[in-house]
């Protein structure tokens, strides 16, 4: 592979590498001003603009306040734009009664991949039972969740989940928050199949990903970058610049994404 | 096509208490991934002048860096009330003579404000000596950024820490004070850099990497892959720094 770190220093988007950024965001959210609302329109300009074929994303006003007018909004940035935009389902454990009714609208649409959960706005930790319909149910047809965690004990706290529904492949976010506690976070990962971790982070410190690398299996790293959250060029140039083997660069850029997402 | 020149106004090297695997902490780990993600030039800052003692860091500084052509020092600073740091006038004065052209706030725990502070803030206004202070060092932040620039209008400041969440509050700042400058290495809102350069003009951001603290890589690319003109993308990465450097009145 050609030195593909150079693209960065230019500004250029990366060809010839399939990129899937499998944690993004859509819409607009109350928290703080985004000056492009996060629209899906925005969101593939800047695909575009790095060289990324699509993300996987998750709607802000699905966890911050309604979920189902969230997965609505989803669906529509999904069939908008095909191929370059996916979508998780948001549930919530609050509302624990529709958990499975709002996986089953959307569960053969082939633009959802997965289902979303955000622990720090519902604050119902991962051991709670609120899970168990939906958890049962995704784990009966294989799908993918995504849980916010921040820091290695959220991470480590999904790990009885990931035991208990070996079928659910599991995406435990930010996984470089602490990277300190590198060594934990890769116990819980490494001996797990149906594990993985993503990339997306504001404040990766210099030098985090390389860490990361050393210690985590490789092909349980998914590239994220919280498109639309915040700016998703910084996590792709941190991650197209590190200083790792060229493979393990390929295999978190895409190749692991596209092997658990089937696409 | 040319590659965007970067000087970076927000780094900082030497050995510290703690430090996180793989993260660069002497000048030449540092200079190396300054290599790695075309970062050409640094106003840099020394560990032995934040966690030690100031005054013996920044002089310090100046003899470790004085062959490093890419490297420029930052000097820490604080009150001068307890005698351990020179007053401001002997302060202009010893930078006027090692030529140190730029300053920040030191890290420990005193208070940053007009009481501790007024006088270092006129002196460094006075001299157009521009100020590095991370919005995390003010008591009340935005607000008491606010008390600060209204008293101190000619103090240039670049303010670090400002995240993607600050937009609402650094909006009325940055209309309201035009010497307030924001360090870009946290300023990773959703088109932030896109969206503050149609409002305020490409001056008022100036390109920082954080670095070790925060990726190098990732701020260079927050700046290559902004969707603004080139001409803007060179005034953040180095030229709008250049300039303030060359602007300093001794
Ligand atoms: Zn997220």
């Amino acid at each position: 592979m050609m030195k593909i770190w150079e693209n960065v220093k230019y500004g250029l988007p990366v060809k010839g590498v399939r990129i899937i950024d499998a944690h993004g965001h859509c819409g607009d959210y109350s928290e703080f001003y985004n000056p492009r609302k996060g629209s899906p329109e925005t969101i593939v300009q800047l695909l575009d603009n790095m060289g990324v074929e699509c993300c996987v994303l998750s709607p802000n006003v699905g966890f911050k306040n309604d979920h189902i007018r969230g997965n609505i909004m989803m669906a529509e940035a999904v069939k908008k734009f095909p191929g370059r935009i996916y979508g998780y389902i948001c549930l919530n454990p609050i509302y624990m009664d529709d958990m499975v009714s709002e996986i089953q609208k959307y569960e053969n649409n082939p633009g959802f991949l997965g289902i979303k959960y955000h622990i720090s706005i519902n604050k119902t930790p991962f051991t709670s039972p609120k899970y168990a319909p939906a958890f049962e149910y995704a784990n009966e047809k294989g799908m993918v969740i995504l849980m916010h965690t921040y820091g290695a004990d959220a991470l480590a706290s999904l790990a009885p989940a990931a035991d208990k529904y070996k079928n659910i492949k599991f995406i435990a976010a930010h996984s470089e928050v602490g990277i300190e506690n590198v060594e934990r976070i890769a116990e819980v990962v490494n001996s797990r199949d149906n594990f993985y971790v993503d990339t997306a982070l504001a404040g990766a410190s210099e030098g985090s990903i390389e860490t990361l690398v050393k210690y985590v299996d490789t092909k349980k790293i998914l590239y994220g970058t919280d498109i639309a959250f915040y700016s998703p060029n910084f996590t792709f140039g941190r991650i197209v610049m590190a200083d790792i083997d060229d493979e393990v660069k390929l295999d978190i850029l895409g190749r692991n994404a596209e092997k658990l997402f089937n696409i | 096509m040319k590659k965007i020149e970067f000087f970076d106004c927000e780094a900082s090297f030497g050995l510290r208490g703690f430090k996180r695997e793989n993260m660069p902490t002497t000048k030449e780990e540092m200079l190396s991934k300054f290599d790695r993600y075309g970062i050409d030039y640094a106003l840099m800052r020394y560990e032995f002048a934040n966690n030690g003692f100031i005054k013996d860091g920044d002089l310090e500084l100046c003899d470790v860096i004085k062959d490093d052509e890419r490297l420029f020092p930052m000097w820490y600073v604080m009150p001068h009330y307890t005698g351990e740091f020179p007053t401001p006038e002997e302060l202009v004065a010893l930078m006027k003579e090692k030529n140190v052209r730029a300053c920040a706030i030191q890290g420990a725990s005193w208070t940053v404000g007009e009481f501790s502070c007024g006088e270092l803030f006129n002196a460094l206004g006075k001299h157009k000596i521009p100020l590095l202070v991370p919005i995390s060092r003010i008591p009340n932040g935005y607000s008491g950024l606010y008390e600060i620039l209204k008293n101190h209008g000619d103090l240039r400041v670049i303010l670090t820490g400002v995240g993607y969440t600050s937009l609402r509050d650094i909006y009325p700042l940055l209309s309201m004070f035009p010497n307030l400058y924001i360090s870009t290495s946290t300023y990773k809102a959703y088109e932030g850099v896109e969206d503050t350069v149609e409002r305020f003009g490409a001056e008022r951001l100036i390109f920082g990497s954080g670095m070790p603290d925060l990726s190098g890589a990732a701020s260079v690319a927050l700046i290559t892959y902004a969707r603004i003109s080139d001409e803007d993308k060179q005034k953040i990465a180095s030229g709008n720094l250049k300039k303030l450097l060359s602007e300093v009145e001794f």
